[in-house]
């Protein structure tokens, strides 16, 4: 069996173990209802004509990828002048291990506050989750080259910019795609909390459904969740598979 | 021979920690200067200093001519992964400010020195690959073809050969050694294997303690051929007189 099926074989099979397992213990009322909901009513709620679910997850997607695609433009502007500038590198490095810290459910209230209630507290929640572990992954990447190659950029005579551009940049790629990975899940961890707090997706989905006692669609709601983060990492992965079919960076 | 680089008084600290101190080195063009020393005697910071690429604390280096073209050959390959090896190359020249007027071959694009480059150094038909796709020693070979690219006065390599098996070693050094006479550029090279010292050589400092001047000098006025016995009473004489000055100060002269 190729490495590729086995990665993907077992941890199908566990799941499928482990949903049948609590498909018979919330059956035979092993776990009462009120607790954890049957998996087949779970899998039920997923059925695309669902009014409530998929509009929701939407949104909360549309929020994510906003506040990330912030996070990445602002992130990386960030990076490239902070390169230049030593005194702002020194200052944001600190910063974002600092906020990194912070957890975003102490904040969101104070978004809600300066964003309004709806959609644009999401995303700045989405984005001020996301944005640090692109500056920290970028920082760090554009002090990863080889020293011996600068050196010999520097023989050349090579300009900064061909330096950056040439050099630095594809050696930080690596570093980049870590944070970037980090920074898919923090967004969509981001959105939801902002919308717990200012309204709509599938944050206020799961809010009412609890205050309902409905589990099943707080349960539904998360999965769709992890879905979402999983098909994000899997367009992330594919993209870096078409990188490396035309130029192998590092 | 003209006295191609001269460095007077050179002293190097770094913050605290003295490295170089009082060097005297001068080498003529179309040598090959080896710098010989055990680990951390500083012989890779004199290179970086002769090269410019380290600025010295105290003392001058001279060079003949207002302009030389540099190239330099590090230990590594040091390939960047994502270019061919042909686009490796190439970078010498396009990036170098410094490019010479390709006065040797003037009807010729980059390209096709390239081209040309790739066969003096055994690449013929690999320049589309990726450095990954290549041997180690196919790598080196393609570092030496990037500095050539940059079509050198000064040659500077730190110890080139040594993530190199033996069979790989001994063919670059050859090469190296008859393109080296063809071309009457000036080499230096930082190793610190006494064979190496004593095939290649016109002239060897032996580099003492971190912050001693340089220990010994010597200098050899005919080649000698790879397991000659010319060669052999070389290296003989070499180990007889250097093994004993790195001794000095320390338990055991390790090289």
């Amino acid at each position: 069996m190729s490495q590729r099926v086995s990665r993907i074989l077992w941890p199908s099979l566990c799941l499928i173990a482990m949903i049948a397992v609590l498909e018979g213990l919330t059956r035979s009322e092993w776990i009462p209802p009120y607790l954890f909901p049957k998996p087949s009513e779970i899998l039920g709620l997923l059925s695309p004509s669902q009014p409530d679910l998929w509009p929701a997850a939407l949104e909360t997607l549309e929020s994510a990828l906003l506040g990330l695609s912030l996070s990445l433009a602002v992130g990386g502007l960030l990076c490239l002048i902070s390169d230049q500038m030593r005194t702002l590198k020194d200052l944001l490095l600190p910063l974002s291990t600092f906020f990194q810290t912070v957890p975003i459910i102490a904040i969101a209230p104070l978004l809600v506050i300066y964003f309004g209630f709806g959609q644009p507290t999401a995303v700045a929640s989405a984005f001020f989750v996301s944005i640090f572990p692109i500056i920290a992954s970028g920082l760090l990447g554009l002090e990863k080259s080889p020293p011996e190659l600068l050196e010999l950029f520097r023989l050349w005579e090579a300009s900064s910019y061909q330096q950056l551009f040439h050099l630095r940049l594809p050696f930080a790629y690596p570093y980049f795609r870590a944070g970037l990975r980090i920074a898919i899940g923090l967004a969509i961890i981001g959105a939801i909390a902002g919308e717990f707090v200012g309204g709509g997706g599938l944050g206020a989905l799961i809010d009412s459904a609890r205050t309902q006692q409905r589990l099943d669609l707080v349960y539904a709601c998360l999965l769709v969740m992890s879905l979402m983060a999983l098909a994000l990492l899997m367009l992330l992965s594919l993209a870096h598979r078409a990188i490396q079919a035309w130029r192998p960076l590092p | 021979m003209s006295v191609a680089v001269e460095a007077q008084g050179l002293r190097f600290a770094f913050e605290d920690h003295l490295v170089l101190e009082n060097i005297h080195v001068d080498v003529k063009a179309g040598e090959i200067s080896v710098i010989l020393g055990s680990s951390g005697s500083g012989k890779s910071t004199l290179l970086r200093l002769l090269a410019g690429l380290m600025k010295t604390t105290q003392g001058h280096i001279q060079f003949s001519k207002a302009r030389y073209q540099k190239a330099f050959v590090f230990q590594e390959p040091s390939l960047l992964p994502w270019l061919t090896i042909e686009q490796n190359i190439l970078l010498a020249h396009r990036f170098s400010k410094t490019s010479k007027p390709q006065d040797d071959s003037p009807n010729l694009t980059p390209r096709e020195q390239c081209a040309e480059i790739c066969e003096v150094v055994n690449l013929k038909g690999h320049e589309h690959k990726y450095p990954r796709e290549l041997s180690g020693g196919m790598k080196m070979r393609a570092s030496f073809g990037r500095a050539l690219m940059a079509k050198p006065d000064l040659l500077f390599l730190d110890e080139p050969f040594s993530a190199l098996d033996e069979i790989t070693r001994w063919d670059l050094q050859d090469w190296l050694r008859g393109w080296q006479k063809s071309h009457q550029i000036s080499i230096f090279l930082v190793t610190h294997s006494l064979s190496e010292a004593a095939l290649l050589a016109d002239q060897i400092f032996l580099l003492g303690q971190q912050g001693e001047p340089i220990k010994a000098r010597f200098r050899f006025e005919t080649a000698v051929e790879r397991d000659s016995d010319n060669y052999h009473h070389r290296l003989h004489d070499l180990k007889s007189q250097i093994l004993p000055l790195l001794s000095q100060g320390r338990g055991r002269g390790e090289m």
